[in-house]
Parts: structure tokens; C-alpha cells; sequence
């Protein structure tokens, strides 16, 4: 039984998926019910998985194994260690939060909930395979509805129409899948035994100048999608122009895909190429965290200052992997959980303030607070998550990543601290300017708070980030059971790594 | 009983949940009080049952997040550690040693007054209930703080305290310029806490532990050279740095220069609230971070002078003075006491300076005596404000005057509170400042002699008197606010017809005015807290009857000088007559916030827009240009697509006929399979 | 002189050949269909042969050519469908005329 529990978290969504379409369009509810327990059903097992898995033993567990091509060595293996269940905790989380935020959505809300389902059976797939070519097929079923549900569903903004958005985001990221691609068939092609299995790959030592080249394929490659800098441009577009829901999945946790691929991938196969790219790694994510922070502060659409601070907190995300130890990848994992949480809660009250205001644009707002309390104190939580408040689950992720990049390359840490306060600052200024001041409520006739269904995913939201900020010692603990048996993060300052600042 | 210590920072939280529910059902929203009050009052019922003794702190803790692997399997790392920790381990408790156990107690005492007056000053506001639940919020940081043995806690305190300061000064939002404030302090403090979080990291990273006992060991032994550092700096450059990193912490939070600019403008919250927070207890954080940590500051120091000790001292005595002028000037009777609160935090640092336990002990020593006549002085202030709240600016002290018959509990207890900070004689200010000026000339060798490791004599003395011109100046402008808020004609219709406030709100001044008049004597001269504070060692006495007459007389001619001016109450402002371009400065705040605001925050906002134009008109417009390539290319490439399909298979065959071609060339001229032949041979094979 | 497997393969070549001549540089849509033809028997004497003269013992040459003219006469019926309706449409049975495929 245990064994089917991984299948059946990445099978739950799709047979909604399926489901959904053989429904009659006009039963709305029946639609969103279907939709509703296509998400959720994935959240108990995920919940039973993170009370059960042994803690003494470490490791893969929960595995199946089930040949698919025998003669080209492909198999369907799934296992999850503490790291993927704390990724799966992440996702049930954000699509049962996603079904909820798209409830009053009107547009062809069958097709658009089975492609947000489909989505996440990908995202689900991604966390749970042990085996390249399945994680590789996994990930392109996560990124490939992207396009039609942004293309379709998504509103033209100023500055760029919503296909334009759509195509540029799936190119980019059809890029990266290419680059991964290349990087999986050059694992699989030198090694004498043909497999894709990822327990076998990591056993095998690639030579160190093959693994620094591959390396640099799979952080490109996934990289795109984590957003890493100058690759980053598709998200503020994407996330700008994407609707409620699809924001909120794909930020809060397709661009973890992205962080986890590379350490999946990256680190627990190619231990001495990651050690080989770190400071590039470290150097591109100090530019993300600082670089997002900026630009996040010079916008003036709600949407758009998000989707930076994206940038800048998987910035965090990626300064934690590089770092290569066990504290600075804890912190990256938490981080990649919390920035998903943070993230959804966002863009989920990003859609509301929108669906009530009829306008993104800060500068017009202001005083909101006086009709939309609740959704005022749940954006303060979330901003000061953001900035990394204590009490919140922000702080001892980019705490960790901080001190773990601090023990690898202080200069990198030093730099990267200082979006601490750019974050405040931006975070302060949008909540300030929609919130805070004289109530401006003369253009916005439709402003009121957050109702019913509107409610459960919001709170639930905010309440978990606080939560896991006050008690994160479980989430840590199965993180760092997972981390202290993956090649590649050890507490060896990279050997034979160039080492500017190191001893 | 030790155990239930652990409820001392516990009990303000659920209280504040509580209010916080009371504030979203908005019912029954007036019991809040009696419930963060309780809760207040319980925290310091507790810490009084446990006073710490002898060599004895109780002390309870919980580990929080531990990433040191306990399993054997798991315990080695992989790889060699090159020095690194094994792991993290953050516990978090409360540890009550003599200097947490005053802080605990000062925390409460002031916090309980504060919200009792509040029940009288905030009566007719709305969000009554989301007022407490900020207030216990706030309490439960702060005692979280003063009572971390660990630097992770003391930084969790530390921005608490900071996020509920933010939501305090906000607390009337609609106001913009609230909102401004309120993003301004979190902001400006937020500043200081980079160089806080960076010290952490450094300390942590040699100490390998967050424990204050741990991380001096880990000093001491860096500078026996028993301690390697490794990472960016040399041991000589550790020494120096991480104290210095950490001042930048207790700069932003205690609005030393040149990061003070944020607390005048904190006025913008709610009267009580500045006395709690910024006057009494959070903007002391950061004194008492470095009394706490003095021993990072003073080791450093080891032959003699410290660079360290020199700065904190140098910045106390330019912030005492700085402040001092500018609060001699301000008209808004809450912006005159912001500047002595700042000019006051500055002495605390220069005592700091001294480094040691008489370093320590004397800045502790005023920062207790300051957080009771300060709090007193702000309430009375939040009184006078109430008394006026119909006029158009309830703060400006230019339409007061007179208030002493209408308000006779108001003005005795303000007079008694400016008196202290004068330091007239006697009174507690008198005492604690008398200590802080006393410690730092006997440094430079004036009044006694000071042995041990501390700042530069030169320095020293330097400081010394400036905080005597402090001192002199304190009293002119305590005189200054005092007549012109309580003497003479009423200036306004308002102040003619002003009323005192209810019971509620003098008690808690009148609770505050004994400690103002009597802290100096019960504990003795400062004598009995040295002996406290440093655990049953008799303190050293930095008495003098020489410089206690000097301060005397700085004190009174000050006071002297305040009274001849004001007391007949003169149509123009004495201050406006001074001299043009030093009036000028002073009113434009040494042009410090001009600097922060035009320059910095202008500047960071433009340099946002610039990289948000950067990012869409280079970075993107790179990738687009990389499809417009693309296009380009294909475009190009169109062309051979005639729709011929003819043509399609004639390429197709020539191709075909091109490839075997190659192959058989190939392998006829080098004699071995060439890589597609081998390729195409592999194919088969599989 | 015996026949053997070259000359099959030589005469499938050139049948090979004329096919794909003809399938390239007819303009009638009629011919190429023809062309295309006799490459698909070209293939189908190549497996006879090598079935022949390598593993006569095997049947696997003899169903592939069975599929191969299976598959000859569905296309051929299938490619005369096309070119009816390319007439019908173009009004011509010039291939170059049909260039719906233009990028």
C-alpha cells in the first residue's frame, strides 16, 4: 500500500484532469468540487508521508519500482527523501490553495482547471522521480501548460499581451529543457550499464572535466527556470500577466523545480562540477537577490513587484545551494517552502486587491485598509516574511542560506545581506502606498475585504508561515535528513574551486 | 518555581493573541487591558521571585532548531570539515542574570504603567483592542530579548521589537505621515541591522555557537591566538570588525548618529507608545547590546586602548551633543524630548565607552534611571497632548504656556522628570550621570584614575567634556520645555481651557515621578547596582566630590540660564536670537536628515527606477533580441521553402547520395569507420 | 555467368533511380505517383534478393514485401484520392501550381 502512496499523489491531479473534461461545462460546481479534490486528495498523503517517513534510517523511502524499457534502461522509480517531502508539502499546499483562488474564475473554467491539475501532476512527478528520464518528462508536462493557461486565461498588461508573455516564457524555458536534455543524454551515454536511474548515476564517478561541463548544462538548464540572472526576464512578464492561480503555482512552486533540479541533478550527481561552479553560482545569486530587490523597488505594477521579489528570493534560494553545505542548502529547501508559501499568499491577494480595484498601478492606491482589513493584515504577514521578519518562516530560511554561504564565501554573504534591507523597502512601500495613508477610495467603488472561499486558502496560508516560523525545527530536521546523505553537499570548502576570500 | 520563568516572554504573547482576537471580532474590545496587563504584571511578578544571586542565574531553555545530526549513522560529516562547524544548533530560553533581570523588571514596571495610562489617554481612539494587542506584542519581544544568553535570540528580539515599533508608530495608518514614519524607523533601523546580522555571522562563524559565554571564549581565544579565522579576515581585522558590526546594530536601534533620524519622527505614533518604546525601553536595545556584549568591545582593547571602545565612546559624545542643540530649538514638545532621548542614548554609549564593568555599569546604570524619568516626562507630554487634543497642533509648545494651575499633577510630575534629566542635584539623573561622566575623565586621568583596558585618555577626555557641554545644554532646553509648556499665560484658547487628565493617567506619573526623584538613592549612589549587575562584586566607587560639585553647578547654571530666559515668558523665542547660521543649523538638524531623505532615499528610489529600466530595456531586450535573431534567421531560411515538394525530395536524395558519399570517402582514405559510420554501427548493434 | 545478388541489386538501383527521377521531375501529379511506385518495388526486390542470397531459411523478407505492396496499393489508391482533389482544386494536375506549402 505505502508503495502506491507516490503514485498516487502524482496520479491524483491527473485523473481530475481527465475527469474534468468528460464533465458537462455548465455544472460549475461539480467542476470545481472535481478540481478541488483532484488537489487536495494529494495533501494527506503528503502530510502521511512527512509523520511517517523513518527518521533513523534516512534516505529513499516509500519506493516503487516498476520496469518500463528494460533495454534502455528506463524505469519508473519513485522514492522521496525528507527534502522532496517538504517539496510535495509545498505543492499540495499551493494547488489546494490555487483551486480555492481560482473559484469565482468564469473563463472556461473546466479547461483552465484541468490544465492547472495536469500542471501539477508534473510538478508532483518532478518531486517524487528517481529516474532521469521520467523527471525530465515530468518536468516538461509541469512547464508546457503554462503556455495556453497564460496564453488563454491570462490579461494583456501594458506592456506586453499575454500571448507575447506565454510564448516568451515557454521559450525560454524550452531553452533550458533543451540544455537539460543534453545534460541527461551525456550521463547516460558514459556509462557502461544503460540506465537512467538516478541512485545508479550517483554512484558513478564522471570524470571531473565532464563533470564540470554538464554541471554548467543542468545549472543553465534548470537555472532558467529558478530564474537566475540574466535568464529571469521571462518571469516578471509571466507572472504579470498570468491569472491568480497560475501565478501562484508557478512561483511558488514551478520555480522551485527549477533549485531542486539543480540540486537533484546538479549537485547529487555532479559533486565536483557544483563545487567546480560555486562561486559563479554564488556570484549570479548575490546579482539575483540584490539585482530582483532593485528592480522590484522601481515598479509601479503590484504584479511586477512581485514577480522581482521572485527573483530576488530565489536569488536566496540559489545563494543557499551554492553554498554546498549542509546549513546554506537547508536554508535554501526552507527557503524554496517558504518563498512558495509567501509567494501564493501574494499573488493570491494580488488577485483579489485586482478583482476589486480594477487596477494594479500602487501609485493611484491607497488607504485600503479601511475596506479590505484582512486582506491588509495578510499582506503585512506576508511582506514580512519577505524581508525575512523572525517569527515568520522567511527568517530561518535566509538565516540559513546567509550563514551557509557566510562559511563558504563570506564576500558573497556580506553582499547579499544588504537585500534584507531593499526587501523592507520595497515590501514597506507597496503595502504603505495600497494600504496605509488617507483612504482614496473614490475610483474604486467595488473595494471590499476577502469572502468565504476567498478566506480559507489566504489564512491558511499566512497562518502556515507563521507556524513554521515559530516551530521549524521538524521541516529543518527532515530537510537535513535528506541533505546529509546527497553527494556534493559536504562541509569541504570545494576542492582544487578557485576560493577568492577563502583560507 | 525557576521553571515557570520560561512564561516571562510566553504570557504577553497570549495575551496579545487574545486582544488581537478581540481586535478582528471588534467586541468587547475595552477588556484587552486586563489581559496584557495581567500578563504584563505576572512576567514581572515572576522574574521578582527569581531574582538572580550570587553566581546563581535561572535559567530556562528549548532547543529550536538543531542541525547538528544526534544519529551516529548520520553524525560524520561527508568530507573533510576544513574547520567548519558541524552543524547549527539555536536554543532558545530565558536567562534571568542580573542584567537581564533589571531590563525584565524595567520592561514590566514601564510597560504595565504605560498601558494602564493608556486605558485614560487612548479611551476615544478606534482599534483599542489592536492598540494592546501591539503593546503585548511588543512586551513579550522585548523581554524575549533581554533575556536571550545567545546572540540568535537576542537578534530575533531584536527585529521583533523593530517590526512592532513599525506597527505602533503606524498605529493611526490613515495618516501619511504615520505611514511615512512608521516605514522610516523600520527602514533607517533596518540599515543597522545588516551590520548587526553580518557581526553575528562572523562571531558565530569562529565561535561555532550563538552562546554569549561561547562567543567570548571564541574572542579571547582569537586574540591569544589559539583560534584560527578563517574566511575573509585576518584574526587582527576579527578583533576590530565583529564589535564594530555589531554597534552598527545598536546605532540603527538606538538612534545614534548619523542613523537617529528615525525616532523624532516616531513621535507620529501614539504619546504612551513613545515613552515605552522610544523613550524607556527599545531604543535602549541597543545600549544594552553592548553592555551585554562589553566584553567583546573591551578584550579587543588588550594592551590598553581599543579602537573599538574609541568609536562607541566618539559617537555617544557627537550624538549626546548633536541631539542636545537640536532639542534646544524645537518648538513640538515630543520632538524636544525625542532630541534629549537621543542626546541621553549618546551618554549611555560614552559611558559604554569606558569599557569593562565600569563601562557597563554606568551605562546601564543611566539607562535605568532614564527609562523612569524619560517614560514620565513622555506621559506627562501625552497628558499636556490630551489636555489640547482640539487644537490644531496639540504638540506645539508655543500655543501652551499656563498649564501649571489647570493642570497641577501634569506639571509637578513634568518638573520632577526635568528636573532628573537635567541632573539637578540628588535626583536620579543627577546620579547615573554623574557616574558615566565621572568613569569617563577619570579614563583620561581627570577626578581619579581609571586601570584597566578602555578608550584612549585623549579620547576620553575629549568625550568627557563634551558631555559636560551636554549637560549644560540638557538643562537650558529642560527648563526651556517645562516653562513654556507650564509657566505664565495660557498662549492659546485651548490652553486656557485645558483640564487634567483622569486618575488613570496621573497615577501611572506620579508612580514614575518617585523612581525619577529616589532610583539614585535606593540604589545607593549607583553603588548597590554595580554590586548587582556585576554578581555580588563590590563595584569599584567612581565617586568624586569634586566632579559631582562641577556637574552641580553645570547642572544649575543651565537650569539658571533656562529660567532667566523663559520664565517671563518672552514673546520671541530666546533660541531664535542666536546667532544666524548656528540657528540654521540647529533647526535644520545639522542638516543630517536632509542628507538621508534628499540624498539616500531619493537616491535609492531613482537608482530602483534605473535598474527597473536597465532590466526591461537591456537585460530584456537582449533576450528579445536573441529571438528577433532567430527570427530574423528564419525569415531568411524561408525562402527555401518553396511548397515545392519536388525540390524537397530531390535535396533529400542529393543529401542521401552526399552522406554515403562522405562515408565510403572517408573510410576509403583513412581506412578506419568515420564517427557517423560508427555512429550508424552502434545503432545496429543496440 | 551466373546471376547473382549484385545484379539484383544493380537492377534494383536503377529502378530505384528512375523512380526517384521520375518522382522529382515529373509535373504530372499522375507520374510522380508512378515514380513513387517503382522506388517502392526497387525496395521490394532488394528484400527478395537479400532473402535470396543471404537468408533463404527466414520468412521476414517475404512479409515485408507482402506489407510493402499492401502499402503500395493503399497509397496508390490514397495518392489517386489526392489527386483527384488536387485537381479539383488547382484545376490542373501540374504539381508545380500546387504550392500550398509555401512558407
Amino acid at each position: 500500500m505505502t508503495a502506491w502512496m507516490l503514485t498516487f499523489i502524482v496520479l491524483a491531479p491527473l485523473t481530475a484532469s481527465i475527469v474534468l473534461l468528460m464533465l458537462p461545462a455548465a455544472r460549475g460546481l461539480a467542476i470545481r468540487l472535481v478540481a478541488l479534490a483532484g488537489g487536495a486528495a494529494t495533501l494527506p498523503p503528503s502530510i502521511w508521508l512527512a509523520l511517517n517517513y523513518d527518521r533513523k534510517a534516512g534516505g529513499f523511502q516509500f519506493e516503487q519500482t516498476v520496469s518500463w524499457v528494460p533495454s534502455l534502461g528506463i524505469t519508473y522509480h519513485v522514492a522521496v527523501d525528507g527534502l522532496s517531502i517538504v517539496m510535495l508539502l509545498l505543492t499540495a499546499l499551493i494547488i489546494t490553495g490555487g483551486v480555492f483562488a481560482s473559484w469565482t474564475q468564469k473563463n472556461r473554467t473546466k479547461e483552465f482547471l484541468s490544465l492547472l491539475l495536469l500542471l501539477v501532476s508534473g510538478v508532483f512527478g518532478v518531486f517524487v522521480s528517481r529516474d532521469l528520464f521520467f523527471l525530465f518528462l515530468f518536468y516538461e508536462i509541469a512547464v508546457l501548460p503554462m503556455y495556453l493557461l497564460i496564453g488563454v486565461w491570462g490579461t494583456t498588461t501594458k506592456l506586453r499581451t499575454k500571448e507575447d508573455s506565454a510564448m516568451k516564457l515557454t521559450l525560454m524555458l524550452m531553452g533550458g529543457s533543451a540544455l537539460i536534455l543534453v545534460a541527461i543524454l551525456a550521463l547516460y551515454f558514459s556509462m557502461d550499464q544503460r540506465t537512467f536511474d538516478m541512485g545508479l548515476l550517483a554512484q558513478h564517478s564522471f570524470s571531473p572535466e565532464m563533470q564540470r561541463w554538464v554541471f554548467l548544462l543542468v545549472y543553465l538548464g534548470f537555472g532558467v527556470l529558478a530564474g537566475i540572472f540574466p535568464f529571469h526576464t521571462w518571469s516578471p512578464d509571466g507572472h504579470a500577466s498570468a491569472p491568480t492561480a497560475v501565478s501562484m503555482l508557478h512561483a511558488g512552486v514551478l520555480m522551485k523545480l527549477g533549485a531542486y533540479g539543480v540540486l537533484r541533478v546538479g549537485v547529487a550527481l555532479l559533486p565536483q562540477g557544483a563545487h567546480d561552479w560555486s562561486f559563479l553560482m554564488g556570484v549570479i545569486a548575490t546579482i539575483n537577490i540584490l539585482y530582483g530587490a532593485c528592480s522590484a523597488m522601481g515598479q509601479t505594477d503590484l504584479k511586477y513587484v512581485i514577480a522581482y521579489s521572485s527573483v530576488s528570493h530565489m536569488g536566496v534560494v540559489m545563494l543557499g545551494l551554492a553554498s554546498l553545505n549542509p546549513i546554506g542548502v537547508n536554508g535554501s529547501v526552507m527557503q524554496m517552502f517558504s518563498h512558495g508559501i509567501m509567494t501564493g499568499l501574494f499573488f493570491a491577494l494580488v488577485g483579489l486587491i485586482y478583482e476589486r480595484a480594477h487596477s494594479r498601478d500602487i501609485t493611484r492606491m491607497g488607504g485600503f485598509a479601511r475596506k479590505m482589513p484582512g486582506v491588509a493584515v495578510l499582506m503585512s504577514i506576508g511582506g514580512m516574511a519577505s524581508f525575512g521578519l523572525p517569527a515568520t518562516s522567511g527568517f530561518i530560511a535566509e538565516f540559513l542560506c546567509f550563514y551557509g554561504m557566510w562559511l563558504r564565501y563570506p564576500i558573497l554573504a556580506l553582499l547579499s545581506v544588504i537585500g534584507i534591507v531593499i526587501t523592507a523597502v520595497y515590501v514597506l512601500r507597496v503595502v504603505q502606498k495600497i494600504f496605509l495613508g488617507a483612504p482614496n477610495e473614490e475610483g474604486y467603488p467595488d473595494l471590499r475585504d476577502a469572502r468565504t472561499t476567498e478566506w480559507v486558502a489566504t489564512v491558511a496560508l499566512a497562518a502556515l508561515l507563521i507556524v513554521v516560523g515559530v516551530f521549524p525545527r521538524p521541516l529543518v530536521r527532515l530537510v537535513d535528513l535528506g541533505l546529509r546523505q546527497t553527494p556534493g553537499v559536504t562541509y569541504a570548502r570545494g576542492a582544487g574551486a578557485v576560493l577568492p576570500g577563502g583560507p | 518555581m525557576t521553571s515557570a520563568i520560561g512564561l516571562i516572554p510566553i504570557l504577553p504573547v497570549a495575551a496579545a493573541a487574545v486582544a488581537g482576537f478581540l481586535a478582528i471580532i471588534r467586541k468587547a474590545e475595552k477588556a484587552a487591558p486586563l489581559f496584557t496587563l495581567a500578563a504584563t504584571l505576572a512576567a514581572g511578578v515572576l522574574a521578582l521571585m527569581n531574582m538572580p544571586g550570587a553566581g546563581i542565574a535561572p535559567h530556562v531553555a528549548a532547543p529550536w532548531v538543531n542541525l547538528i545530526p544526534t544519529d551516529a549513522a548520520l553524525a560524520a560529516p561527508p568530507g573533510p570539515t576544513h574547520g567548519m562547524p558541524p552543524g547549527l544548533s539555536v536554543v532558545v530560553g530565558v536567562t534571568l542574570d542580573p542584567l537581564s533581570w533589571i531590563m525584565v523588571l524595567v520592561v514590566c514596571s514601564v510597560s504595565a504603567l504605560v498601558q494602564i495610562y493608556s486605558i485614560g489617554y487612548m479611551a476615544a481612539e478606534k482599534g483599542y483592542a489592536r492598540y494592546y494587542c501591539y503593546l503585548a506584542l511588543f512586551t513579550a519581544s522585548m523581554l524575549g530579548l533581554v533575556t536571550a544568553d545567545n546572540l540568535f535570540q537576542l537578534y530575533v528580539g531584536w527585529e521583533l521589537v523593530g517590526v512592532c515599533s513599525y506597527l505602533l508608530i503606524g498605529f493611526w495608518w490613515f495618516k501619511p505621515s504615520a505611514a511615512n514614519a512608521a516605514k522610516k524607523a523600520f527602514v533607517v533601523t533596518r540599515f543597522g541591522d545588516v551590520g548587526f546580522m553580518l557581526g553575528v555571522l562572523l562571531l558565530v562563524s569562529v565561535a561555532q555557537s550563538f552562546k554569549f559565554t561561547d562567543v567570548f571564549a571564541a574572542y579571547q581565544a582569537v586574540a591569544d591566538g589559539s583560534l584560527a579565522v578563517h574566511g575573509l579576515f585576518s584574526a587582527q581585522t576579527f578583533l576590530w570588525l565583529a564589535p564594530l558590526l555589531l554597534l552598527c546594530g545598536a546605532i540603527g536601534k538606538s538612534a545614534q548618529f548619523p542613523l537617529h533620524v528615525w525616532l523624532p519622527d516616531a513621535m507620529e505614533g501614539p504619546t504612551p507608545v513613545s515613552a515605552l518604546i522610544h523613550a524607556a525601553t527599545m531604543v535602549a536595545a541597543g545600549v544594552y547590546m553592548v553592555a551585554r556584549l562589553i566584553l567583546l568591545f573591551t578584550l579587543q582593547a588588550g594592551g590598553g586602548a581599543g579602537a573599538a571602545l574609541d568609536v562607541v565612546m566618539i559617537l555617544g559624545a557627537v550624538t549626546a551633543l548633536i541631539a542636545a542643540t537640536i532639542a534646544l530649538v524645537q518648538v513640538d514638545i515630543k520632538k524636544v524630548m525625542a532630541y534629549s532621548t537621543i542626546s541621553q542614548l549618546g551618554y549611555m554609549m560614552v559611558g559604554l565607552g569606558v569599557g569593562g564593568a565600569t563601562g557597563q555599569v554606568a551605562g546601564m546604570f543611566h539607562l535605568v534611571t532614564h527609562a523612569c524619568f524619560k517614560a514620565l516626562l513622555f506621559l506627562t507630554a501625552g497628558s499636556v497632548i490630551h489636555a489640547l487634543h482640539h487644537a490644531k497642533d496639540p504638540n506645539d509648545m508655543r500655543s501652551m504656556g499656563g498649564l501649571m494651575r489647570r493642570m497641577p499633577h501634569t506639571a509637578i510630575t513634568c518638573g520632577i522628570g526635568v528636573l532628573a534629566l537635567a541632573g539637578f542635584p540628588l535626583l536620579s539623573g543627577f546620579w547615573s550621570k554623574d557616574a558615566i561622566l565621572a568613569v569617563a575623565l577619570q579614563r583620561a586621568g581627570l577626578f581619579g584614575h581609571a586601570a584597566g583596558a578602555g578608550p584612549h585618555a585623549h579620547v576620553a577626555l575629549a568625550c568627557g567634556v563634551a558631555g559636560l557641554i551636554a549637560a549644560f545644554l540638557t538643562a537650558v532646553y529642560s527648563a526651556r520645555m517645562w516653562l513654556m509648556t507650564f509657566w505664565g499665560k495660557p498662549r492659546s484658547d485651548e490652553a486656557a481651557h485645558a483640564h487634567e487628565s483622569p486618575a488613570v493617567m496621573t497615577l501611572p506619573l506620579w508612580a514614575l515621578a518617585i523612581p525619577s526623584v529616589a532610583a539614585g538613592f535606593l540604589l545607593a549612589h549607583g553603588e548597590r547596582f554595580a554590586t548587582f549587575v556585576l554578581g555580588g562584586e563590590p563595584g569599584p566607587s567612581h565617586e568624586n566630590m569634586a566632579l559631582s560639585i562641577v556637574a552641580s553647578a553645570i547642572a544649575l547654571a543651565g537650569l539658571g540660564l533656562g529660567a532667566l530666559l523663559y520664565a517671563r515668558c518672552p514673546a520671541v523665542d530666546p533660541v531664535t536670537r542666536l546667532p544666524r547660521p548656528v540657528y540654521a543649523l540647529f533647526s535644520n538638524l545639522w542638516y543630517v536628515d536632509a542628507f538621508w531623505s534628499a540624498g539616500v532615499a531619493r537616491g535609492s528610489l531613482a537608482f530602483g527606477r534605473a535598474v527597473a529600466w536597465f532590466d526591461r530595456s537591456v537585460i530584456d531586450a537582449s533576450m528579445h533580441g536573441i529571438a528577433w535573431l532567430v527570427e530574423q534567421a528564419a525569415l531568411g531560411m524561408r525562402r527555401s521553402v518553396s511548397g515545392q515538394t519536388q525540390t524537397y525530395a530531390a535535396v533529400l536524395v542529393a543529401g542521401t547520395v552526399a552522406v554515403v558519399l562522405l562515408m565510403t570517402l572517408y573510410e576509403q582514405v583513412v581506412g578506419s569507420p568515420g564517427p557517423a559510420a560508427a555512429a550508424a554501427g552502434w545503432m545496429v548493434r543496440r | 555467368m551466373t546471376v547473382g545478388l549484385s545484379h539484383y541489386l544493380i537492377l534494383s538501383a536503377a529502378l530505384f533511380g528512375l523512380g526517384a527521377l521520375a518522382a522529382i521531375t515529373r509535373r504530372n501529379a499522375v507520374a510522380v505517383l508512378m515514380g513513387v511506385e517503382l522506388m517502392l518495388n526497387a525496395a521490394n526486390l532488394n528484400f527478395l534478393a537479400f532473402w535470396r542470397y543471404l537468408t533463404p531459411q527466414g520468412m521476414e523478407a517475404q512479409v515485408f514485401v507482402i506489407i510493402g505492396f499492401t502499402v503500395a496499393a493503399a497509397e496508390a489508391a490514397l495518392g489517386l484520392a489526392v489527386v483527384l482533389s488536387l485537381y479539383r482544386d488547382f484545376g490542373t494536375l501540374n504539381v508545380d501550381e500546387a504550392s500550398g506549402l509555401k512558407g
